[in-house]
């Protein structure tokens, strides 16, 4: 049985990774309409989103059928490594090491390079494969997070919607200004879903290698807090290092 | 072919950034799987020195990444 914190932890995962990931991908989309048109965006949109949706069908399913004891070791081994590549770079970008995303020169740097494109005759296949793959490469993240906490903890279609709900809050968010949601503050978000994930990943390795954690499921906030204490703390330590 | 590369690029790169981060997460994975049941320690304090071990990698390598940006 599946406690709240379990639960609820999987699906903030999801929800917030997925407003990251959106935000980015809107940024090429709406560099696609702007400079090309919006049918072709939406096409490649649509298109994109589907193929998304297809691999949560075609592999959650699979997932679910495994042995939980291999699940638990296999996907809390990929969620170990997924997690803390995403809070090491964000604890990076925190500390000034790394530059941050910039939500506006990506558009300004996608708007030229679709302007310097071929110019389009009929079907503009360049803008409806720029807004696919913008879908796509974005969305393999949000697709990993749903199936591996989706998977595991059988939270599939509740991980799906939290996924989809960021998605349609960034799509209305974006259809509501028409600019990149610059200031939407990814690397705090990121740094979230990298304390969420590494935390999923720390708990469900343990679970896979028969390690008892002190308050079964509940023990995954007490990892989570301490992954956040050393993600805090390691921030101002890098930026003291990077200075010199 | 190409894009069947790209593809596999892409995802292997959603778990690899930095190889040696991702060498050692696996080694001490690989280490917990081997000794940690091996330990003359109580069943909780066996988590709790794979959560710490965890911890410690995160901050090495942040830290080290650090430097190497600086120097």
């Amino acid at each position: 049985m599946l406690s709240l914190a379990h639960a609820g932890t999987a699906i903030a995962s999801a929800f917030v990774a997925s407003l990251v990931e959106a935000v980015e991908a809107l940024t090429i989309v709406l560099a696609v309409g702007t400079v090309r048109g919006w049918r072709p965006a939406l096409a490649g949109t649509v298109a994109g989103l589907a193929f998304l949706a297809l691999l949560v069908l075609a592999f959650g399913p699979l997932l679910a059928r495994m042995p939980i004891e291999y699940l638990q070791l296999a996907v809390g081994v990929l969620l170990l490594l997924f997690g803390m590549r995403w809070l090491r770079k964000a604890i990076l970008r925190a500390a000034g090491v790394i530059a941050l995303h910039d939500e506006a020169l990506a558009f300004a740097d996608g708007c030229a390079a679709l302007r310097a494109a071929h110019p389009r005759r009929g079907w503009d296949a360049i803008a409806v494969i720029t807004a696919f793959k913008a879908v796509v490469l974005e969305g393999l993240e949000v697709v990993f997070i749903v199936l591996a906490v989706g998977a595991v903890g059988g939270l599939l279609v509740p991980a799906s919607l939290g996924a989809l709900a960021a998605c349609a809050l960034v799509a209305i968010a974006g259809c509501a200004v028409h600019r990149p949601l610059a200031r939407i503050p990814e690397n705090t978000l990121k740094f979230a879903v990298g304390v969420l994930l590494s935390a999923f990943g720390a708990f469900w390795v343990g679970e896979g290698l028969g390690l008892h954690w002190p308050g079964d499921d509940l023990a995954i906030l007490g990892i989570a807090a301490l992954f956040l204490a050393a993600a805090a703390a390691a921030a101002p330590l890098a930026r003291g290092e990077s200075a010199g | 072919m190409k894009w069947l590369a790209a593809a596999a690029r892409e995802i292997a790169g959603l778990f690899v950034e930095d190889v040696g981060f991702t060498l050692c997460i696996l080694a001490w994975v690989a280490l917990a799987a081997l000794a940690l049941r091996e330990l003359p320690v109580g069943e909780p304090w066996r988590a709790a020195i794979f959560l710490a071990g965890c911890l410690a990698l995160l901050v090495e390598n942040v830290l080290r990444a650090a430097r190497k940006r600086a120097g």
